[in-house]
Protein backbone atom coordinates (compact mmCIF):
# COMPACT_ATOMS: atom_id res chain seq x y z
CA UNK A 1 0.00 0.00 0.00
CA UNK A 2 0.92 3.39 -0.60
CA UNK A 3 -0.22 6.39 0.58
CA UNK A 4 0.85 10.16 -0.71
CA UNK A 5 -0.61 13.35 0.12
CA UNK A 6 -2.13 15.26 -2.92
CA UNK A 7 -3.55 18.82 -3.50
CA UNK A 8 -6.13 19.81 -6.47
CA UNK A 9 -8.49 22.46 -6.66
CA UNK A 10 -9.28 25.46 -9.29
CA UNK A 11 -11.09 27.54 -6.77
CA UNK A 12 -9.78 26.28 -2.84
CA UNK A 13 -6.68 24.34 -2.67
CA UNK A 14 -7.89 21.31 -1.92
CA UNK A 15 -5.67 18.31 0.53
CA UNK A 16 -6.26 14.87 0.65
CA UNK A 17 -4.77 11.26 0.75
CA UNK A 18 -4.85 8.81 -2.20
CA UNK A 19 -4.32 5.55 -1.03
CA UNK A 20 -3.17 2.81 -3.33
CA UNK A 21 -2.75 -0.85 -3.52
CA UNK A 22 0.60 -2.00 -3.97
CA UNK A 23 1.05 -2.73 -7.82
CA UNK A 24 0.59 -6.71 -7.84
CA UNK A 25 -2.45 -6.25 -5.97
CA UNK A 26 -3.85 -3.52 -7.87
CA UNK A 27 -7.32 -4.22 -9.07
CA UNK A 28 -7.87 -2.12 -12.97
CA UNK A 29 -10.98 -3.36 -13.47
CA UNK A 30 -12.27 -1.26 -9.76
CA UNK A 31 -12.85 2.05 -10.19
CA UNK A 32 -11.68 4.47 -7.14
CA UNK A 33 -13.48 5.13 -4.12
CA UNK A 34 -13.51 8.93 -2.85
CA UNK A 35 -14.27 9.12 0.86
CA UNK A 36 -16.35 12.48 1.73
CA UNK A 37 -16.29 14.55 4.69
CA UNK A 38 -19.19 13.62 7.08
CA UNK A 39 -20.49 17.00 8.69
CA UNK A 40 -17.01 19.04 10.40
CA UNK A 41 -14.87 16.05 10.61
CA UNK A 42 -11.92 15.95 8.46
CA UNK A 43 -11.33 12.89 6.45
CA UNK A 44 -9.88 10.68 8.86
CA UNK A 45 -13.41 10.13 9.40
CA UNK A 46 -15.35 9.55 12.83
CA UNK A 47 -13.10 7.43 14.91
CA UNK A 48 -10.31 6.78 11.93
CA UNK A 49 -13.69 5.22 9.86
CA UNK A 50 -12.18 6.43 6.76
CA UNK A 51 -8.31 5.88 7.32
CA UNK A 52 -9.16 1.97 8.42
CA UNK A 53 -11.32 2.02 5.10
CA UNK A 54 -9.23 3.53 2.68
CA UNK A 55 -6.06 0.79 4.32
CA UNK A 56 -8.79 -2.45 3.66
CA UNK A 57 -9.71 -1.42 0.17
CA UNK A 58 -6.16 -1.08 -0.81
CA UNK A 59 -5.74 -4.62 0.96
CA UNK A 60 -8.21 -5.78 -1.48
CA UNK A 61 -6.77 -3.81 -4.58
CA UNK A 62 -8.97 -0.68 -4.26
CA UNK A 63 -7.40 2.55 -4.84
CA UNK A 64 -9.06 5.52 -2.69
CA UNK A 65 -8.99 9.07 -2.34
CA UNK A 66 -9.83 10.93 1.25
CA UNK A 67 -10.01 14.61 0.88
CA UNK A 68 -11.03 18.02 3.00
CA UNK A 69 -13.69 19.82 1.06
CA UNK A 70 -12.91 23.34 1.28
CA UNK A 71 -13.10 24.95 4.75
CA UNK A 72 -12.92 21.56 6.49
CA UNK A 73 -9.66 19.76 8.04
CA UNK A 74 -6.84 20.68 6.01
CA UNK A 75 -8.13 22.58 2.76
CA UNK A 76 -8.41 26.11 2.49
CA UNK A 77 -11.66 28.12 2.47
CA UNK A 78 -13.55 28.79 -0.95
CA UNK A 79 -13.56 32.53 -1.89
CA UNK A 80 -16.71 32.58 -4.09
CA UNK A 81 -20.27 32.62 -3.09
CA UNK A 82 -20.76 28.81 -3.40
CA UNK A 83 -23.21 26.86 -0.91
CA UNK A 84 -22.41 23.87 1.10
CA UNK A 85 -24.41 21.82 -1.93
CA UNK A 86 -23.03 23.36 -4.84
CA UNK A 87 -19.50 23.80 -3.84
CA UNK A 88 -19.48 20.06 -2.13
CA UNK A 89 -20.72 18.57 -5.39
CA UNK A 90 -18.35 20.79 -7.17
CA UNK A 91 -15.34 19.80 -5.36
CA UNK A 92 -16.41 16.28 -5.72
CA UNK A 93 -16.19 16.30 -9.27
CA UNK A 94 -13.26 18.48 -9.20
CA UNK A 95 -11.37 14.93 -7.26
CA UNK A 96 -12.71 13.02 -10.02
CA UNK A 97 -11.14 15.41 -12.49
CA UNK A 98 -7.67 15.15 -10.75
CA UNK A 99 -7.55 11.99 -10.90
CA UNK A 100 -8.60 11.13 -14.57
CA UNK A 101 -5.53 13.28 -15.08
CA UNK A 102 -3.34 11.73 -12.73
CA UNK A 103 -4.41 7.63 -13.05
CA UNK A 104 -6.51 8.19 -16.11
CA UNK A 105 -9.38 6.92 -14.13
CA UNK A 106 -12.66 8.02 -16.09
CA UNK A 107 -14.86 5.91 -13.30
CA UNK A 108 -15.58 6.76 -9.56
CA UNK A 109 -17.73 5.44 -6.70
CA UNK A 110 -18.26 7.58 -4.12
CA UNK A 111 -19.14 7.13 0.01
CA UNK A 112 -19.54 8.97 3.27
CA UNK A 113 -21.32 8.83 6.43
CA UNK A 114 -24.15 11.67 6.99
CA UNK A 115 -23.60 14.71 5.02
CA UNK A 116 -20.82 12.47 3.24
CA UNK A 117 -23.85 10.34 2.04
CA UNK A 118 -25.91 13.26 0.97
CA UNK A 119 -23.06 14.40 -1.46
CA UNK A 120 -22.56 11.61 -2.84
CA UNK A 121 -25.83 11.06 -3.68
CA UNK A 122 -26.07 14.74 -4.92
CA UNK A 123 -23.47 13.85 -7.04
CA UNK A 124 -24.33 10.49 -8.36
CA UNK A 125 -27.69 12.98 -9.74
CA UNK A 126 -25.75 15.08 -12.06
CA UNK A 127 -22.43 12.90 -12.67
CA UNK A 128 -22.44 10.25 -14.81
CA UNK A 129 -18.61 9.23 -13.92
CA UNK A 130 -20.62 8.04 -10.71
CA UNK A 131 -20.90 3.67 -11.02
CA UNK A 132 -20.53 3.35 -7.23
CA UNK A 133 -22.31 5.02 -4.22
CA UNK A 134 -21.77 3.75 -0.35
CA UNK A 135 -23.86 5.68 2.53
CA UNK A 136 -23.82 5.51 6.02
CA UNK A 137 -27.21 6.67 7.19
CA UNK A 138 -28.02 8.49 3.80
CA UNK A 139 -31.69 10.51 3.90
CA UNK A 140 -34.03 8.16 3.58
CA UNK A 141 -37.72 8.18 4.76
CA UNK A 142 -40.29 6.31 7.60
CA UNK A 143 -42.77 3.98 6.29
CA UNK A 144 -45.74 2.06 8.05
CA UNK A 145 -43.13 -0.45 9.06
CA UNK A 146 -41.07 2.65 10.96
CA UNK A 147 -43.86 2.98 13.38
CA UNK A 148 -44.64 -0.98 13.99
CA UNK A 149 -40.78 -1.42 14.62
CA UNK A 150 -40.79 1.94 16.80
CA UNK A 151 -43.46 0.95 18.95
CA UNK A 152 -43.89 -2.64 18.95
CA UNK A 153 -41.07 -3.03 21.83
CA UNK A 154 -42.35 -0.38 23.78
CA UNK A 155 -46.44 -1.14 23.89
CA UNK A 156 -44.95 -4.58 25.47
CA UNK A 157 -43.82 -2.55 28.34
CA UNK A 158 -45.78 -1.59 31.50
CA UNK A 159 -43.61 1.18 32.52
CA UNK A 160 -44.53 2.89 29.24
CA UNK A 161 -48.04 2.74 29.78
CA UNK A 162 -47.82 4.63 33.02
CA UNK A 163 -45.54 7.48 31.53
CA UNK A 164 -47.72 7.38 29.02
CA UNK A 165 -50.88 8.17 31.49
CA UNK A 166 -48.59 10.31 33.33
CA UNK A 167 -47.58 13.02 30.58
CA UNK A 168 -51.26 12.80 29.45
CA UNK A 169 -52.44 14.16 32.80
CA UNK A 170 -49.69 16.44 33.51
CA UNK A 171 -47.76 13.91 36.20
CA UNK A 172 -44.30 14.65 34.34
CA UNK A 173 -42.75 15.75 31.13
CA UNK A 174 -40.05 13.61 29.19
CA UNK A 175 -36.69 14.87 29.94
CA UNK A 176 -36.43 15.56 26.05
CA UNK A 177 -39.42 18.48 26.45
CA UNK A 178 -36.98 20.04 29.28
CA UNK A 179 -35.26 21.94 26.53
CA UNK A 180 -32.40 24.15 27.26
CA UNK A 181 -29.94 26.61 25.11
CA UNK A 182 -27.89 24.91 22.18
CA UNK A 183 -24.92 23.59 22.83
CA UNK A 184 -22.21 26.66 22.55
CA UNK A 185 -19.63 24.41 21.51
CA UNK A 186 -21.00 22.92 18.54
CA UNK A 187 -19.55 24.86 15.60
CA UNK A 188 -22.81 25.01 12.94
CA UNK A 189 -21.90 23.57 10.01
CA UNK A 190 -22.73 25.55 6.58
CA UNK A 191 -24.87 22.06 5.64
CA UNK A 192 -28.24 22.52 7.54
CA UNK A 193 -29.51 18.72 6.54
CA UNK A 194 -32.85 18.87 5.29
CA UNK A 195 -34.82 15.25 3.91
CA UNK A 196 -35.93 16.57 1.03
CA UNK A 197 -39.61 15.04 -0.16
CA UNK A 198 -40.04 11.37 -0.89
CA UNK A 199 -40.85 11.96 -4.02
CA UNK A 200 -37.99 14.51 -4.98
CA UNK A 201 -35.46 11.41 -3.64
CA UNK A 202 -37.16 9.07 -5.78
CA UNK A 203 -36.85 10.69 -8.69
CA UNK A 204 -33.23 11.31 -7.86
CA UNK A 205 -33.01 7.77 -7.15
CA UNK A 206 -34.29 6.54 -10.04
CA UNK A 207 -31.95 8.87 -12.02
CA UNK A 208 -29.40 6.81 -10.10
CA UNK A 209 -30.42 3.39 -10.53
CA UNK A 210 -31.52 3.89 -14.24
CA UNK A 211 -27.55 3.89 -14.37
CA UNK A 212 -27.22 0.90 -12.60
CA UNK A 213 -24.69 2.19 -9.94
CA UNK A 214 -23.69 -0.03 -7.45
CA UNK A 215 -25.70 1.10 -4.08
CA UNK A 216 -24.71 0.33 -0.64
CA UNK A 217 -26.85 1.94 2.39
CA UNK A 218 -25.29 1.01 5.97
CA UNK A 219 -27.98 2.54 8.32
CA UNK A 220 -26.87 2.87 12.09
CA UNK A 221 -29.46 3.33 15.01
CA UNK A 222 -28.28 7.15 15.25
CA UNK A 223 -30.64 8.01 13.37
CA UNK A 224 -34.53 8.77 14.68
CA UNK A 225 -36.14 8.20 11.32
CA UNK A 226 -35.08 4.71 10.26
CA UNK A 227 -35.07 1.62 12.75
CA UNK A 228 -35.04 -1.53 10.80
CA UNK A 229 -33.54 -3.81 7.65
CA UNK A 230 -35.33 -3.02 4.71
CA UNK A 231 -36.43 0.04 5.71
CA UNK A 232 -34.85 1.88 2.60
CA UNK A 233 -36.01 0.13 -0.28
CA UNK A 234 -39.67 -0.65 1.19
CA UNK A 235 -39.69 3.41 1.41
CA UNK A 236 -38.73 3.66 -1.96
CA UNK A 237 -40.40 1.06 -3.32
CA UNK A 238 -40.77 2.68 -6.53
CA UNK A 239 -37.24 3.18 -7.40
CA UNK A 240 -36.06 -0.38 -9.52
CA UNK A 241 -33.10 -0.62 -7.14
CA UNK A 242 -33.09 -4.40 -8.52
CA UNK A 243 -29.76 -6.22 -7.60
CA UNK A 244 -27.73 -3.04 -7.61
CA UNK A 245 -28.60 -2.15 -4.07
CA UNK A 246 -27.56 -3.77 -0.17
CA UNK A 247 -29.17 -2.30 2.82
CA UNK A 248 -27.90 -2.94 6.16
CA UNK A 249 -28.72 -2.36 9.69
CA UNK A 250 -25.91 -1.67 11.85
CA UNK A 251 -28.11 -2.55 15.11
CA UNK A 252 -26.78 -1.27 18.03
CA UNK A 253 -23.99 1.49 16.15
CA UNK A 254 -24.63 4.96 17.15
CA UNK A 255 -24.46 7.40 14.27
CA UNK A 256 -20.31 7.58 14.42
CA UNK A 257 -20.34 4.22 14.83
CA UNK A 258 -17.98 3.94 17.39
CA UNK A 259 -18.28 -0.22 18.46
CA UNK A 260 -15.65 -1.79 17.15
CA UNK A 261 -16.94 -4.66 15.87
CA UNK A 262 -20.33 -2.84 14.18
CA UNK A 263 -16.89 -0.29 12.65
CA UNK A 264 -15.55 -3.41 11.18
CA UNK A 265 -18.49 -4.92 9.95
CA UNK A 266 -19.01 -1.39 8.37
CA UNK A 267 -15.63 -1.83 6.57
CA UNK A 268 -16.12 -5.05 5.12
CA UNK A 269 -20.04 -4.04 3.41
CA UNK A 270 -17.85 -1.34 2.22
CA UNK A 271 -14.81 -3.93 0.62
CA UNK A 272 -17.58 -6.09 -0.36
CA UNK A 273 -19.36 -3.01 -2.52
CA UNK A 274 -16.35 -1.74 -3.89
CA UNK A 275 -15.43 -4.84 -5.55
CA UNK A 276 -19.07 -5.61 -6.43
CA UNK A 277 -18.45 -3.32 -9.02
CA UNK A 278 -17.27 -5.60 -11.24
CA UNK A 279 -19.79 -7.12 -12.08
CA UNK A 280 -23.18 -5.84 -10.26
CA UNK A 281 -25.29 -8.41 -11.95
CA UNK A 282 -23.93 -11.30 -10.36
CA UNK A 283 -24.77 -10.02 -7.35
CA UNK A 284 -28.14 -10.74 -5.48
CA UNK A 285 -29.70 -8.03 -3.24
CA UNK A 286 -29.10 -8.57 0.36
CA UNK A 287 -30.78 -6.65 3.05
CA UNK A 288 -28.90 -7.61 6.31
CA UNK A 289 -28.82 -6.64 9.78
CA UNK A 290 -25.75 -6.78 11.82
CA UNK A 291 -25.52 -6.57 15.52
CA UNK A 292 -22.74 -6.90 17.31
CA UNK A 293 -21.69 -9.77 19.69
CA UNK B 1 -1.52 24.90 4.47
CA UNK B 2 0.94 22.33 3.08
CA UNK B 3 0.39 18.85 3.84
CA UNK B 4 3.12 16.14 3.37
CA UNK B 5 4.10 12.74 4.89
CA UNK B 6 7.67 13.17 6.39
CA UNK B 7 9.63 10.58 8.66
CA UNK B 8 11.25 7.49 7.81
CA UNK B 9 9.85 5.22 5.54
CA UNK B 10 8.80 2.62 8.34
CA UNK B 11 5.96 5.30 9.91
CA UNK B 12 5.47 7.69 7.51
CA UNK B 13 3.75 10.10 9.63
CA UNK B 14 1.43 12.81 8.34
CA UNK B 15 1.81 16.78 9.05
CA UNK B 16 0.61 20.22 7.97
CA UNK B 17 2.81 23.11 7.40
CA UNK B 18 1.68 26.82 7.76
CA UNK B 19 4.25 29.05 6.43
CA UNK B 20 4.19 32.80 8.31
CA UNK B 21 2.04 34.99 6.80
CA UNK B 22 3.61 38.01 8.06
CA UNK B 23 7.11 39.08 7.75
CA UNK B 24 7.88 39.20 11.43
CA UNK B 25 11.50 37.88 11.28
CA UNK B 26 10.55 35.08 13.85
CA UNK B 27 13.06 32.76 14.40
CA UNK B 28 11.27 30.11 16.77
CA UNK B 29 9.35 27.08 14.53
CA UNK B 30 6.24 26.17 16.03
CA UNK B 31 5.13 22.28 16.56
CA UNK B 32 1.71 21.33 17.93
CA UNK B 33 0.89 17.94 19.67
CA UNK B 34 -2.35 16.88 19.52
CA UNK B 35 -4.42 15.23 22.29
CA UNK B 36 -5.48 11.34 22.11
CA UNK B 37 -8.73 9.50 21.44
CA UNK B 38 -12.16 11.44 20.81
CA UNK B 39 -10.45 14.87 21.93
CA UNK B 40 -8.33 14.66 19.14
CA UNK B 41 -11.44 14.70 16.83
CA UNK B 42 -12.84 17.38 18.93
CA UNK B 43 -9.43 19.67 19.15
CA UNK B 44 -8.25 18.98 15.05
CA UNK B 45 -10.59 22.43 14.06
CA UNK B 46 -9.03 24.46 17.17
CA UNK B 47 -5.60 23.35 15.87
CA UNK B 48 -6.09 24.44 12.12
CA UNK B 49 -7.71 27.82 13.62
CA UNK B 50 -4.80 28.22 16.28
CA UNK B 51 -2.22 27.21 13.49
CA UNK B 52 -3.59 30.46 10.94
CA UNK B 53 -3.40 32.45 13.89
CA UNK B 54 -0.13 31.36 14.89
CA UNK B 55 1.13 32.08 11.32
CA UNK B 56 -0.37 35.20 10.83
CA UNK B 57 2.01 36.05 13.79
CA UNK B 58 4.22 35.19 11.60
CA UNK B 59 5.61 31.95 12.57
CA UNK B 60 6.50 28.72 10.92
CA UNK B 61 4.12 26.21 12.06
CA UNK B 62 3.78 22.26 11.88
CA UNK B 63 1.02 20.54 13.46
CA UNK B 64 1.03 15.94 12.92
CA UNK B 65 -0.15 12.77 13.75
CA UNK B 66 1.48 10.26 15.81
CA UNK B 67 1.78 7.21 14.22
CA UNK B 68 -1.41 4.75 15.02
CA UNK B 69 -3.26 8.49 15.28
CA UNK B 70 -4.91 10.30 12.26
CA UNK B 71 -3.71 10.10 9.04
CA UNK B 72 -0.22 8.70 9.95
CA UNK B 73 0.93 5.45 9.22
CA UNK B 74 0.24 2.48 12.04
CA UNK B 75 -3.19 0.60 13.11
CA UNK B 76 -5.21 2.42 16.09
CA UNK B 77 -3.87 -0.22 18.18
CA UNK B 78 0.04 1.21 18.05
CA UNK B 79 -0.31 4.71 19.38
CA UNK B 80 1.76 4.63 22.31
CA UNK B 81 3.21 7.81 24.48
CA UNK B 82 7.11 6.32 24.02
CA UNK B 83 6.34 6.22 20.00
CA UNK B 84 4.56 9.41 20.63
CA UNK B 85 7.86 11.64 21.92
CA UNK B 86 10.01 10.06 19.18
CA UNK B 87 7.16 11.55 16.43
CA UNK B 88 7.31 14.64 18.20
CA UNK B 89 11.07 14.50 17.75
CA UNK B 90 10.91 14.10 14.34
CA UNK B 91 7.98 16.47 13.54
CA UNK B 92 10.68 19.43 15.13
CA UNK B 93 13.39 18.20 13.19
CA UNK B 94 11.32 18.43 10.32
CA UNK B 95 10.00 22.10 10.80
CA UNK B 96 13.57 23.38 11.55
CA UNK B 97 14.73 21.94 8.11
CA UNK B 98 11.53 23.29 6.27
CA UNK B 99 11.72 26.47 7.92
CA UNK B 100 15.40 27.23 8.45
CA UNK B 101 15.04 27.39 12.39
CA UNK B 102 17.06 26.48 14.95
CA UNK B 103 14.79 26.84 17.97
CA UNK B 104 11.39 25.63 18.44
CA UNK B 105 8.34 26.09 20.45
CA UNK B 106 6.37 23.17 21.41
CA UNK B 107 2.51 23.07 22.28
CA UNK B 108 0.69 20.40 23.65
CA UNK B 109 -3.12 19.89 24.74
CA UNK B 110 -3.95 17.29 27.15
CA UNK B 111 -2.32 13.82 26.90
CA UNK B 112 -0.62 16.35 23.53
CA UNK B 113 0.72 18.52 26.27
CA UNK B 114 2.22 15.68 27.96
CA UNK B 115 4.17 14.06 25.31
CA UNK B 116 5.38 18.09 24.61
CA UNK B 117 6.70 18.32 27.91
CA UNK B 118 8.46 14.93 27.74
CA UNK B 119 10.23 16.05 24.42
CA UNK B 120 10.88 19.54 26.02
CA UNK B 121 12.94 17.79 28.66
CA UNK B 122 15.30 16.24 26.42
CA UNK B 123 15.42 18.39 23.55
CA UNK B 124 17.54 21.57 23.53
CA UNK B 125 16.02 22.61 20.45
CA UNK B 126 12.83 23.61 22.60
CA UNK B 127 13.05 26.95 24.02
CA UNK B 128 9.36 27.21 24.92
CA UNK B 129 6.10 24.92 26.00
CA UNK B 130 2.96 26.22 26.22
CA UNK B 131 0.75 23.29 27.91
CA UNK B 132 -3.26 23.50 27.64
CA UNK B 133 -5.07 21.75 29.93
CA UNK B 134 -2.23 19.20 29.98
CA UNK B 135 -2.32 15.54 31.86
CA UNK B 136 0.25 15.62 34.80
CA UNK B 137 -1.33 13.00 36.39
CA UNK B 138 -1.33 9.60 33.94
CA UNK B 139 -2.84 7.45 36.40
CA UNK B 140 -5.90 9.40 37.37
CA UNK B 141 -6.69 10.07 33.47
CA UNK B 142 -6.44 6.45 32.63
CA UNK B 143 -8.97 5.84 35.30
CA UNK B 144 -11.30 9.31 33.66
CA UNK B 145 -11.14 6.67 30.37
CA UNK B 146 -12.07 3.60 32.00
CA UNK B 147 -14.71 5.25 33.83
CA UNK B 148 -15.67 6.75 29.92
CA UNK B 149 -14.94 3.33 28.45
CA UNK B 150 -17.65 1.67 31.39
CA UNK B 151 -15.09 -0.63 32.10
CA UNK B 152 -17.14 -3.06 34.48
CA UNK B 153 -15.44 -2.77 38.12
CA UNK B 154 -13.34 -6.26 38.22
CA UNK B 155 -11.28 -4.61 35.28
CA UNK B 156 -10.37 -1.30 36.82
CA UNK B 157 -6.59 -1.43 38.29
CA UNK B 158 -5.26 -4.17 35.66
CA UNK B 159 -3.62 -2.79 32.56
CA UNK B 160 -3.75 -6.54 30.79
CA UNK B 161 -6.75 -5.81 28.51
CA UNK B 162 -7.66 -3.01 25.95
CA UNK B 163 -10.35 -1.50 26.06
CA UNK B 164 -12.46 1.34 23.76
CA UNK B 165 -13.28 4.96 24.67
CA UNK B 166 -15.62 5.97 21.91
CA UNK B 167 -13.98 4.19 19.35
CA UNK B 168 -10.43 4.90 19.99
CA UNK B 169 -8.50 1.43 21.21
CA UNK B 170 -6.27 1.92 24.83
CA UNK B 171 -4.14 -1.22 24.53
CA UNK B 172 -2.28 -2.28 27.17
CA UNK B 173 1.04 -1.15 26.79
CA UNK B 174 -0.50 2.55 26.47
CA UNK B 175 -2.31 1.86 29.65
CA UNK B 176 0.71 1.15 31.41
CA UNK B 177 2.37 3.96 30.26
CA UNK B 178 -0.30 6.11 31.17
CA UNK B 179 -0.53 4.71 34.93
CA UNK B 180 3.46 5.86 35.38
CA UNK B 181 3.04 8.96 33.77
CA UNK B 182 3.72 11.86 36.33
CA UNK B 183 4.50 14.96 36.16
CA UNK B 184 5.28 17.13 39.98
CA UNK B 185 8.01 18.20 41.70
CA UNK B 186 8.49 15.53 43.89
CA UNK B 187 9.57 13.40 40.55
CA UNK B 188 12.59 15.08 39.44
CA UNK B 189 12.89 15.32 35.77
CA UNK B 190 16.05 14.71 33.57
CA UNK B 191 17.15 18.04 34.18
CA UNK B 192 18.38 19.46 30.83
CA UNK B 193 21.10 21.53 30.27
CA UNK B 194 18.45 24.47 29.03
CA UNK B 195 15.90 26.53 30.33
CA UNK B 196 12.14 26.27 28.51
CA UNK B 197 9.56 29.01 29.02
CA UNK B 198 6.46 27.48 30.25
CA UNK B 199 3.07 28.67 29.94
CA UNK B 200 0.51 26.41 31.53
CA UNK B 201 -2.97 26.90 30.65
CA UNK B 202 -5.97 25.43 32.39
CA UNK B 203 -9.62 25.89 32.59
CA UNK B 204 -9.57 26.87 36.02
CA UNK B 205 -6.83 26.34 38.85
CA UNK B 206 -6.72 22.14 38.41
CA UNK B 207 -4.19 20.10 39.92
CA UNK B 208 -2.53 18.87 36.92
CA UNK B 209 -1.67 22.41 36.26
CA UNK B 210 0.15 23.23 39.51
CA UNK B 211 1.62 19.64 39.19
CA UNK B 212 3.15 21.11 35.64
CA UNK B 213 4.27 24.52 37.92
CA UNK B 214 6.06 23.14 40.66
CA UNK B 215 7.51 20.47 37.76
CA UNK B 216 8.68 23.69 35.64
CA UNK B 217 10.47 24.95 39.15
CA UNK B 218 12.12 21.63 40.04
CA UNK B 219 13.75 21.96 36.75
CA UNK B 220 14.65 25.88 37.47
CA UNK B 221 12.18 26.74 34.38
CA UNK B 222 10.24 30.05 34.53
CA UNK B 223 6.87 29.10 34.12
CA UNK B 224 3.45 31.07 33.88
CA UNK B 225 -0.05 30.10 34.56
CA UNK B 226 -2.48 31.51 32.58
CA UNK B 227 -6.77 30.58 33.39
CA UNK B 228 -8.43 30.06 30.41
CA UNK B 229 -12.16 28.92 30.67
CA UNK B 230 -13.43 26.26 28.16
CA UNK B 231 -17.42 26.38 26.82
CA UNK B 232 -17.53 22.34 27.64
CA UNK B 233 -14.83 19.46 28.05
CA UNK B 234 -12.61 18.30 25.24
CA UNK B 235 -13.19 14.52 26.29
CA UNK B 236 -17.33 15.46 25.83
CA UNK B 237 -18.98 13.18 22.58
CA UNK B 238 -22.20 13.96 21.16
CA UNK B 239 -23.83 11.54 18.34
CA UNK B 240 -22.71 13.87 15.78
CA UNK B 241 -18.97 14.17 16.43
CA UNK B 242 -18.68 17.87 17.53
CA UNK B 243 -15.42 20.39 17.64
CA UNK B 244 -14.85 22.68 20.10
CA UNK B 245 -13.39 25.80 19.00
CA UNK B 246 -12.39 28.16 22.10
CA UNK B 247 -11.86 31.28 20.75
CA UNK B 248 -10.75 33.42 23.42
CA UNK B 249 -8.55 30.58 25.41
CA UNK B 250 -6.73 30.67 22.02
CA UNK B 251 -6.40 34.24 21.12
CA UNK B 252 -4.64 34.64 24.39
CA UNK B 253 -2.57 32.02 23.83
CA UNK B 254 -1.23 33.62 20.59
CA UNK B 255 -1.16 37.04 22.09
CA UNK B 256 1.61 35.21 24.62
CA UNK B 257 3.31 33.79 22.42
CA UNK B 258 3.59 36.86 19.85
CA UNK B 259 5.25 38.48 23.68
CA UNK B 260 7.26 35.65 24.42
CA UNK B 261 8.33 33.80 21.58
CA UNK B 262 11.28 35.28 19.24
Amino acid sequence: MIERVVKFGSVASLTGVLTEPSPERALADVPPVLLINSGILHKVGSCRLYVKLARALAEAGVASLRFDLSGLGDSDVRKDALSFEESAVAETQEAMDYLTRLRGWTSFQLAGLCSGADVAHMTAVVDARVVGMGSIDARTHITPAYWWHNYRPKLLKPKYWVNWVRVRTGGNKPASWAGGPDDPTFEVPTYVRVIPPRDELAAELRTIAARRVNMLYVFTDGLDFYNHAGQHRRAFRDVPFGSCMTECHLQGADHIITDPALQRRAIELHVQWALRSRNADLVPAVTEQFQSA
Amino acid sequence: MNALFFGSSEHPLYGVYHAPKSRSGRRTGVVLCYPFGQEYMRAHRAFRQLSLQLAKAGYHVFRFDYRGTGDSSGDSEAFQLASAVEDTVQAIEEVRDMADVDTVAVFGLRLGGAIAARVAQANVAVTHLVLWDAIANGAAYLEELRAEARVPAGVHGSTDVTFGVMGYPVPPGLQQELASLQFSGAVSPVLPSHAVRTLVVSDSDTADARAFVEWCGSAQWRAESMIAPLPGRWGEVDNWGSAMIPQEAMQSIVTWMSNEVP
